[in-house]
């Protein structure tokens, strides 16, 4: 008479497949479903079709902290050394136009060196992220379809449909997406889509102390972007690009590119 | 029996044949189930990106909230914070993400802050850059001097961060 298996490879693996289901359950159980909600889920009420998003950038508000760059890459899991978006400090003089961005900005500026200060007739801070344009380069050049235009106006990456060949990269006359180092696909500024679902503004907009940055829907006219849209005061970066940034800036230099 | 004259042909027929089934198959398999024929992206992605979890929870988190009242303090200082000079720095600029903490509870380190004067240096240091109306620390200031305050002197010694003056 053959007798019960009690240790063979059979049992093994049933007790490992049972052992399994029921430690994924606990673990699922152990998030709250509140919390689940504010933070995970996508809104299921939000309509795309009803909203004109635009992003705004005060330079004469910036004050170049880097709480902006600090954010993006906490909220967004950016590698380090990479960013998807950067404080640029200009310094203007009679000889030339000086650039710099240390880490992007992140950890703030130092004071420049003594002699360009002297020089200096003209000085401020450039914010720079993705200008999600509507007739935008990167996704045209994509080959596969990874990078597309939401039906709400976002320019995003699909991470799972990219194939890293980074014509997107070269097409982006701003220079703002990058090959993500552990992802190994593009990435870039994805105007926080995922917080924009759920009623909650950037985390770049969010921090920002001075109110530099702002985010909001040009057709809700309480909005204070559309009061911007109203002064009609507003540049866009190399307007001669026509690629219809999104992106608008209060107060830009025409030095800027 | 002899071969039809045409096998050749035949053969060339079967070849396409398979060599076109294989194609439209590997097509079918290579195109994702809810690709958007039209605006041509893969419709699930919208859904999967907006699935990212929020880090930063905003003051709206905060707002109106009964949390630590005293001897916490946490409600003393956001009300502080939102009638002083610093009314528009929304507590997640300088504690650092809060939304899990405000959603759930959980005990953050980074939240609490002991500066002496990086934090505030880093918005105001003197810089060329910086906007002209924007207040930034300088050694020559008035009582800056009288009190013999020092870029390394400790800001909190005389500015309350939520209530600056």
């Amino acid at each position: 008479m053959k007798q019960p298996e009690t240790n063979g490879r059979r049992v093994f693996l049933s007790k490992l497949l049972g052992g399994g289901v029921a430690a994924a359950g606990a673990l699922m159980g152990l998030r709250a479903p509140a919390l689940a909600k504010v933070l995970e889920g996508p809104d299921e009420g939000f309509d795309p079709g009803e909203h004109d998003y635009v992003f705004v950038v005060d330079i004469q508000k910036c004050i170049g902290c880097g709480n902006c760059v600090r954010a993006c890459g906490i909220e967004n899991n950016v590698p380090e050394g990479q960013f998807r978006t950067w404080i640029e400090r200009y310094v203007v003089t009679h000889e030339g136009v000086h650039v710099d961005s240390p880490e992007g900005g992140m950890n703030g500026f130092e004071a420049i060196d003594p002699a360009l200060r002297e020089q200096a007739i003209n000085a401020f801070f450039v914010p720079k992220l993705c200008n999600h344009c509507a007739e935008a380069p990167c996704v045209q050049v994509c080959p596969v379809g990874a990078t597309f235009t939401s039906p709400e106006g976002f320019v995003l990456v699909d991470p799972e449909h990219c194939i890293g060949c980074g014509y997107c990269i070269q097409a982006c006359p701003y220079g703002v997406r990058f090959m993500n180092k552990e992802r190994r696909v593009a990435d870039k500024c994805t105007w926080c889509y995922h917080r924009i679902r759920r009623g909650q503004q950037p985390a770049c907009v969010t921090v920002c102390p001075t109110g530099s940055r702002s985010f909001g829907d040009t057709r809700d006219e309480n909005d204070p972007v559309a009061q911007i849209l109203k002064d009609d005061q507003w540049d866009v970066l190399k307007p001669g690009m026509h690629t219809q940034c999104q992106v608008l800036y209060v107060g830009l230099p025409r030095v800027v590119v | 029996m002899k071969p039809s004259p045409r096998s050749h042909l035949y053969r060339l027929l079967l070849v396409l044949a398979v060599a076109g089934a294989g194609f439209v198959g590997l097509r079918q398999l290579a195109i994702p189930d809810s690709w958007d024929e039209e605006h041509w992206y893969r419709g699930d992605a919208l859904d999967e990106l907006a699935a990212q979890p929020s880090r930063f929870g905003g003051n709206a988190s905060c707002e109106g909230s009964s949390c630590h009242e005293p001897p916490a303090n946490h409600k003393a200082n956001y009300d502080a914070l939102s009638q002083g000079l610093h009314a528009g720095v929304a507590c997640e600029s300088c504690h650092g993400p809060l939304a899990r903490h405000a959603a759930d509870g959980e005990k953050l380190d980074h939240a609490r802050l002991n500066v002496a004067n990086e934090l505030c240096l880093g918005c105001h240091q003197e810089l060329i850059a910086r906007p002209q109306n924007f207040p930034q620390f300088s050694e020559t200031l008035l009582y800056h001097e009288l009190l013999n305050v020092r870029e390394t002197s400790p800001c909190r010694a005389c500015h309350n961060p939520h209530e600056p003056a």
